[in-house]
């Protein structure tokens, strides 16, 4: 890709970055922060998960009454903002939990420094992952492939996840199998929705 | 899910000194459980020593009674053990713990063998006896994140062979739905394999928790349960269409690389990226059995590096999800073979070829240049090889022939070593000739043949010569102690004055007398001097000359005078006449400065000259020396001179004439006025 230079003003003659592009990076950016949540996962189950909590059924995660299409068909058939919708309600019900589960991550001394990084790292990818998936329906708003009611913030649904505490009395691990659940689901919604926007060969 | 209980543990023998123990039982309570749990129960017992490690032992049960074997063991910890085939086992290990009496056997008594009986029941009321698998689920499995099917495997079971026996249902469970969910059937029996279950894209819903079971035709059994959600049970097909290509093979023929593409499985829909693969290559020599794992690719392409020739190779391909846990089957293995066409038999032959070719030539430069490598690696003995001698004569002894020889003029030795090269002679320095002079100047005296006169006197100085038998050079006259004098010429003796004074005595005794004979052939040793120039250098003339080749031989001598002769002048102010030849006397060696420390009879013999000569210089050289031949010694050793009777010219000496230079002939004594 082209190198893009800092625009104020896009109309000014800079080079603006297509849809696909953007795509392109968020989704890159939505694989990295999976991979680092699954890596953090398989530590946590190695190392610190007594042998009494493996395989419990029951996980209730904070964000399990966000509506999500549970298969690629579904999601195919999803509206696209619809989809977009859900992609941010998951972005955003993750940022605060995520936060302080580095936090007390930190503070907690059985984790070694490497597996603090990642969690930081992890809680900073869904920050700047959300503020991808913004600029994206931005520039989908724009060319107009969306409707202008997506809107992250103003969704109830959003910020009842958001402000709910059911995350605070997760337990870590628990978090960690949520959050890797997640992530994967925001890494195929934005595949599938790459594929319905700007559609290329295989899609 | 109930939990082993241990029936009775007995203890089969202890240690002698340690006090008895009563068998303990425990009670047994058999437990019918319609949740199928004892397939797969584990035994493990942990024994907590009370000073040893820890001790485990993992035994799969296969009957309710287990023996076994502890070592100083204070207490023996039995867990038990979830179901095997659940992929999530959600039941917690149970823990029994069975004490027995501290036992004070110390590490020192080592030998205590204990054994325990367990019996252990299962829980499961079917069970009537040992050694049946009850029917269980094999694993659940995804190949594509949007469906997957269940298999299980009947056991050891007599009554549940036929299909329909066994029967599966699941939940899926959905927390947002509010609807309770109920058990469902299989959808989807296989068809083309038994036991399996097959849910389609309708049954499956990712990223939900499923919980399957495998239940009895009439649902009251339930032998085995899985939890799971589908996106944790991924394990994709194995690739398929592997093929290889050549890279580039080794300048040796010996190694190659291989570039090695394959296609994802068509059942994961990696173009849209709903599923993101990453593969494993391995491979292997056909004989070995250990696989070589290379590194993970996300592309559908590994280069092999360093495959060897007439090896074959065995390559398969395995892929995972990415994020996933586990990985799905390997593809079918393609081989990689290719033949070295190039055989090593030329190369050691040429190599062989080579060698040969090196030695021959090796050899052939030794035996040509056999001489010279003689020379270098046999260096010349420096032996007592003198030339002209025969080193027997060192042998025998034969000291008085050996002086008469070493008394010859180097040159007239035989030649007893024809110019070997390897053979290098002594110099000699002859300084005391009065002791070798013996038998030889006899023999000289005699005019014999092979015989020179008598060697005046052998230089006594090192010029470089190789040995003593080289010629002397022209450009020191006074080294060739042969100069034919002859009386009525001008001639220095440069052998009067020579640089040791120790000679100067012999020589004027030699000087009396008469001049031995000289044999005129042997032109090289004797010269006479033509003139002496003003400025005091002195051009010798060869011996036997006409007069025109005097003339020659004066020309040349001019022409070779600044690279023959450098003969000092010494006291040119001594002499009395002036004349066009100054005969100042000519002491080498004895520069005009040193003049006062000569000895005084070489200054008395070079100062004798300029009062007794007159001087002819520009005469024509004499025709031919004047000698006087020895007849014979007599007794006493001393010559016997004949009166010679030069040619008349020659021999005419002007009285006022001086005779020539410290040369007199016994008829010019009395002529001589004292």
């Amino acid at each position: 890709m082209d190198a893009v230079p800092l625009c104020t003003n896009f109309q000014g003659g800079c080079h603006v970055l297509s849809l696909a592009n953007l795509f392109d990076r968020v989704i890159q950016h939505s694989a990295r922060m999976h991979g680092i949540s699954n890596d953090l996962h398989s530590e946590f189950e190695l190392y610190f998960l007594p042998k009494s909590q493996i395989g419990r059924v029951t996980r209730n995660c904070h964000t399990s009454n966000i509506l999500t299409p549970n298969g690629k068909e579904n999601a195919q058939r999803m509206a696209r903002s619809d989809l977009t919708e859900v992609i941010l309600k998951l972005l955003v019900a993750w940022r605060d939990p995520l936060w302080h589960f580095h936090q007390s991550m930190a503070h907690h001394h059985d984790f070694n420094n490497f597996s603090t990084n990642k969690s930081l790292e992890m809680s900073d990818m869904v920050h700047e992952l959300r503020k991808g998936v913004q600029k994206v329906v931005e520039k989908m708003q724009m060319l107009g492939i969306i409707s202008d009611s997506v809107s992250n913030m103003a969704s109830p649904e959003a910020r009842l996840a958001s402000h709910s505490n059911g995350w605070r009395i997760m337990k870590d691990y628990d978090l960690l199998y949520c959050f890797r659940r997640d992530s994967n689901k925001v890494q195929n919604y934005l595949k599938i929705l790459k594929c319905r926007i700007v559609p290329e060969n295989g899609c | 899910m109930m939990a082993a209980k241990v029936l009775k543990t007995k203890i089969y023998k202890m240690a002698p000194h340690s006090p008895p123990l009563n068998n303990m039982l425990f009670p047994t309570q058999p437990q019918t459980n319609t949740q199928s749990s004892s397939v797969g129960d584990r035994l493990s017992s942990t024994a907590f020593p009370a000073h040893a490690a820890f001790f485990e032992t993992d035994s799969q049960l296969a009957s309710s009674a287990h023996s076994v074997r502890l070592r100083g063991t204070t207490r023996v910890v039995l867990l038990c053990c979830p179901t095997r085939g659940s992929s999530e086992s959600s039941e917690p290990w149970r823990k029994t713990t069975v004490p027995f009496p501290a036992a004070r056997n110390t590490m020192a008594a080592a030998l205590t063998m204990l054994l325990f009986f367990l019996h252990i029941l299962g829980s499961s009321a079917l069970e009537s006896g040992a050694g049946r698998v009850h029917p269980h689920l094999t694993g659940c499995v995804s190949a594509n994140m949007e469906t997957f099917h269940c298999r299980w495997n009947v056991g050891t079971f007599h009554n549940v062979s036929e299909p329909g026996d066994l029967r599966i249902f699941y939940i899926n469970i959905k927390p947002v739905t509010a609807s309770p969910e109920n058990w469902r059937e299989c959808p989807h029996y296989s068809t083309e394999r038994p036991n399996e279950c097959f849910f389609n894209e309708n049954h499956t819903s990712i990223w939900t928790c499923y919980s399957v079971q495998l239940r009895s035709r009439d649902q009251a059994v339930i032998y085995d349960e899985s939890l799971f959600s589908v996106q944790d049970i991924v394990q994709p097909d194995p690739p398929v269409s592997l093929n290889w290509t050549l890279l580039n093979m080794s300048v040796t023929h010996i190694n190659y690389d291989v570039m090695l593409r394959w296609k994802p499985p068509r059942s994961a829909d990696v173009e849209m990226g709903w599923m993101t693969l990453q593969y494993e290559v391995q491979h292997r020599n056909i004989g070995s059995d250990l696989w070589k794992v290379l590194d993970f690719v996300k592309s559908t392409h590994c280069s092999l590096y360093g495959l060897e020739t007439n090896v074959n190779h065995e390559v398969r391909v395995r892929c995972k999800m990415l994020g996933g846990k586990e990985f799905g089957d390997f593809s079918d293995s393609v081989f990689v073979y290719i033949p070295s066409k190039v055989s090593r038999f030329p190369v050691a032959a040429l190599l062989i070829f080579g060698a040969l070719c090196l030695v021959a030539i090796l050899m052939l430069v030794i035996i040509s240049q056999q001489e010279k490598l003689m020379f270098m690696l046999l260096p010349p003995v420096p032996g007592p090889k003198i030339r002209g001698i025969d080193p027997e004569l060192f042998k025998n002894g034969k000291l008085r022939e050996l002086t008469s020889i070493l008394g010859g003029p180097p040159n007239l030795r035989p030649e007893l070593y024809n110019n070997d090269p390897w053979v290098e002679f002594i110099d000699l320095d002859i300084e005391e000739q009065n002791d070798r002079l013996t038998d030889q100047d006899t023999d000289c005296l005699m005019d014999r043949s092979h015989c020179s006169p008598v060697s005046i006197g052998f230089r006594d100085d090192d010029s470089g010569r190789a040995s003593c038998c080289d010629p002397d050079l022209p450009s020191d006259p006074e080294a060739s102690p042969f100069h034919p004098l002859t009386p009525n010429q001008t001639l220095i003796k440069e052998s009067s004055c020579p640089p040791a004074s120790e000679s100067s005595s012999p020589v004027q005794s030699s000087t009396s007398t008469e001049p031995p004979a000289v044999d005129p052939g042997r032109e090289a040793f004797y010269t006479q001097v033509s003139e002496v120039k003003p400025s005091g250098k002195v051009l010798l003339s060869p011996e036997e000359q006409t007069e025109g080749e005097r003339n020659k031989a004066n020309v040349m001598e001019k022409e070779k005078e600044k690279k023959e002769f450098q003969l000092l002048v010494v006291n040119a102010d001594n002499i009395e006449y002036t004349s066009e030849l100054n005969t100042g006397k000519i002491c080498p060696k004895l520069s005009s400065g040193d003049l006062s420390e000569p000895s005084p009879k070489g200054a008395e013999l070079c100062a004798a000259p300029p009062s007794s000569l007159g001087l002819n210089t520009t005469s024509p050289l004499p025709p031919a020396p004047v000698y006087t031949v020895v007849e014979g010694v007599d007794r006493q050793n001393s010559l016997l001179l004949m009166p010679n009777s030069p040619p008349a010219p020659q021999l005419i000496i002007p009285k006022p004439m001086p005779t020539p230079d410290g040369y007199l002939t016994p008829d010019l004594l009395g002529s001589i006025t004292p």
